[in-house]
Parts: C-alpha cells; structure tokens; sequence
C-alpha cells in the first residue's frame, strides 16, 4: 500500500510534487486558498482550453478577473485529485519555483493533516458515513 | 513532435545537458542558480516522488516555444519528466496575506 503522504521541506511552506501523466511539477497546497491556480507555463504544455474568466481577490490586492480553466487527471502522492477549476496566473513573483497552487478545491474528497516538523502532507480519503 | 536542432541552439535561454548523471531533485536545484531545470526522472519512490534524474535542459524562460515543445516530446514518449527551479540568487520574501 502507498503512503498517504506527500513530502516538502521541513518548516517550509508546504510545496509538494503535483503529476498529470507524464508531467510531474512542483505546487503550493495552500489551504487559505478558496481556488486553485495553475502557471500558463504548464497550462500551454497541457493545452487545457480556458472557459470564462474567475474572480480573485488577495488581501491587500484589488480584484483580479483570470482566466478560468477545468483541470484533471493530476495526482498528489498517487492519490487522486478531482476534476477542480482554476485561474491562470502567472506566480513567478512569489519566487517558490511552482507551476499550481492547489487551493481547497483541489482536495475534495481528502482530509489533510500537515506535519510541518516532518515536512509531510497527508491526503486521508474521506470515509463514506452511513445514515 | 520533432524539435530541430537548430531552433534549440537559436534560443539563447535554453541550454540541453549532454551529462548522464543522476541526482536528486535538490542536488541539481543546489547546483545552479535562478534557472529551470527540467529532469528526466529515473527513480521514484513508493508514492510517485521523483528522488533521481537525469538533467536534461536548463532555461531562464520556460515560456519559449523551443522549451514547450522540448518538453512536449518527453511527454509524448511517455518519459516522467520534473520542471524544477533551482536555487534562488537573492533571498526569497516571505509569502503571506496581508491587508495594509
């Protein structure tokens, strides 16, 4: 059985190995985040169409309008990731050499559980509750 | 797809690595400095991370259609690659939300 958890730095932010098929790239899971971004780097190298455009606000920021895509078939530690949208952005500036951040649409269906001290995030799949 | 030898020795961000050595991610990272590296992967662990490769291409810009169609043909062979960054020159701020 594989395990639950996918490695980053110890007490760093948690930047993790993100995979689409033959393409593995690095992405922030950032649980403060209510959508999900994606670089337009890797978007043109997976030719996602984009559909409409997604609101974003930060704070301290004005409101942005992106644009908007539908990505599947990634993975975080062999656990996989539903279909989720998500904005394009270019988020060169933070200087953390990632191509996603994997907000909290991108778990759906998981329980996570950071440990920072061991630098591990864990993707617990959620149990289905019988009434 | 078939990218021809002379677009890539045209882009001037773009540097193919002829070296068949294999490291981790951090130690390719560790030897350059505010580059791309794009690893072809040789070994993963248990849950999918990449802990060997194989440096195959070093860019400043991996916007360039040179490099996205480099990159492109791994994939379409089916070969794991990883786009990584390596270490950063100046130091890093600090990611936060803030409201002014």
């Amino acid at each position: 059985m594989p395990r639950e958890w996918a490695a980053f730095r110890p007490q760093t932010l948690p930047i993790i190995t993100v995979r689409r098929d033959s393409w593995a790239v690095r992405a922030l899971a950032d649980t403060g985040a209510q959508r999900s971004l994606i670089h337009p780097r890797l978007l043109l190298q997976l030719g996602v169409p984009t559909h409409g455009e997604l609101p974003l606000v930060g704070l301290g920021g004005p409101m942005l309008r992106v644009p908007r895509v539908q990505l599947e078939g990634f993975s975080v530690a062999r656990h996989p990731l539903q279909t989720f949208e998500a904005g394009v952005v270019n988020m060169d500036h933070l200087r953390l050499g990632i191509d996603l951040i994997l907000g909290i649409n991108a778990f759906v269906g998981y329980r996570l559980q950071f440990d920072f001290t061991a630098g591990r995030l864990y993707l617990l799949a959620e149990q289905v509750r019988s009434a | 797809m078939v990218v021809h030898s002379s677009a890539l020795q045209a882009e001037p961000t773009l540097t193919l690595y002829a070296g068949e050595e294999e490291q981790s991610p951090d130690t390719w990272a560790d030897r350059y400095t505010d580059v791309w590296l794009l690893l072809e992967v040789t070994a993963e662990d248990d849950a999918g991370e990449p802990v060997l490769g194989k440096l195959r291409v070093i860019t400043t810009d991996p916007m360039t259609l040179a490099f996205q169609q480099l990159w492109r043909t791994y994939a379409d062979r089916g070969i794991l690659t990883l786009l990584c960054h390596s270490t950063y020159a100046d130091p890093q701020p600090y990611v936060v939300a803030y409201a002014p």
